[in-house]
């Protein structure tokens, strides 16, 4: 199998896609993949907690982005396209374990829940926190705090309507007021001071 | 299609927020480095398959093939020497004949063939 020879320098993603889509470009589609995988691995290390099963999604969702590039629309930056191959293969690996923990009569594995191992303080709080939202709640965040995206992109990636999106969000955030109540005082207290 | 302007970052508010402020600032705080390729995007380009793509010629040449096939079908079962001229007139005074149905096939298969190469253009 041939190793990409060279970056592809001064083309957008736009150009590359159309390189791949036209010409079968292996290395256009390399100078994507290199483009696009510190972002796309360090969002799903975030989700999965585990950055070695986070690098596997991330190699499946690039293959997977190759495979179907062909009914890619330009609806949607290439970006948060990978995104929502990514966040469905992660989908798709969660259900697969939480089957294999049912039939093995475990607990389901919990899902896209920030890690609690470098946190400390009020982070450690609000990771525990996120513990208390549904998977789609805590998606959602994720997606809009996490990777930064906007409501549009995060529906986009998640496959919701923007008016689900949006109830998630606002359900999301009412549950850790609620888990959060003294913290919040606390944070009020704090940002008065500073001011 | 969406929109390419700039879209509206989810974590604005309008009042002050302090879930959101937490969240923005652990978002902030979880930031991560650049992550270094490492092989990453080698391994990728290994496991790539190929690409299953008809060449062009063959791409092109089944709606033109199609629209000729159409064509020559029509001829034959419209069973008219006169087909356009007769097929035409069927059309405009809006009588449905075995021509004017095989013209309005004809025009379709044309006008598709006409758009796909013009995209493939």
């Amino acid at each position: 199998m041939s190793a990409p020879t060279g970056p592809v320098p001064g083309f957008t993603d736009t150009d590359l896609i159309a390189r791949v889509l036209r010409d079968d470009d292996r290395n256009a589609f390399a100078e994507l993949v290199r483009r696009h995988q510190s972002a796309l691995r360090a969002s799903l290390r975030k989700m999965t907690g585990n950055a070695e099963l986070a690098d596997d999604i991330a190699q499946e969702a690039f293959i997977l982005a190759w495979k179907k590039i062909g009914s890619f629309r330009f609806e949607a930056k290439f970006s948060t396209w990978l995104y929502r191959i990514a966040f469905n293969a992660w989908q798709s690996e969660v259900r697969k374990k939480q089957e294999v923990l049912l039939e093995g009569d475990e607990r389901p594995v919990d899902c896209a829940i920030p890690s609690e191992s470098e946190a400390t303080g009020l982070r450690r709080d609000l990771a525990r926190a996120m513990r208390v939202l549904s998977d789609a709640e805590r998606a959602a965040i994720h997606q809009c705090y996490y990777n930064d995206l906007s409501h549009d992109e995060a529906a986009y990636v998640l496959g919701v309507p923007l008016g689900t999106l949006k109830t998630h969000i606002l359900r999301a955030k009412e549950k850790l007021r609620g888990v959060l109540g003294d913290y919040e005082h606390d944070f009020k207290g704090n940002a008065g001071a500073a001011a | 299609m969406k929109p390419t302007g700039p879209s509206i970052k989810a974590p604005v508010a309008l009042v002050h927020d302090p879930i959101d402020e937490l969240l923005k600032a652990d978002a902030a705080a979880l930031q991560a480095p650049y992550l270094d390729d490492n092989g990453f995007t080698l391994a990728v380009m290994d496991r790539l398959p190929r690409h299953r793509r008809l060449s062009p010629w063959v791409r092109n040449g089944i709606p033109v093939a199609s629209a000729s096939l159409a064509a020559v079908f029509a001829f034959v079962f419209a069973g008219a020497d006169n087909f356009l001229i007769d097929a035409s007139m069927d059309v405009a005074t809006a009588t449905a004949t075995p021509a004017a149905l095989a013209f309005c096939a004809l025009a379709a298969m044309l006008a598709g063939t006409a758009l796909h190469l013009a995209r493939a253009r």
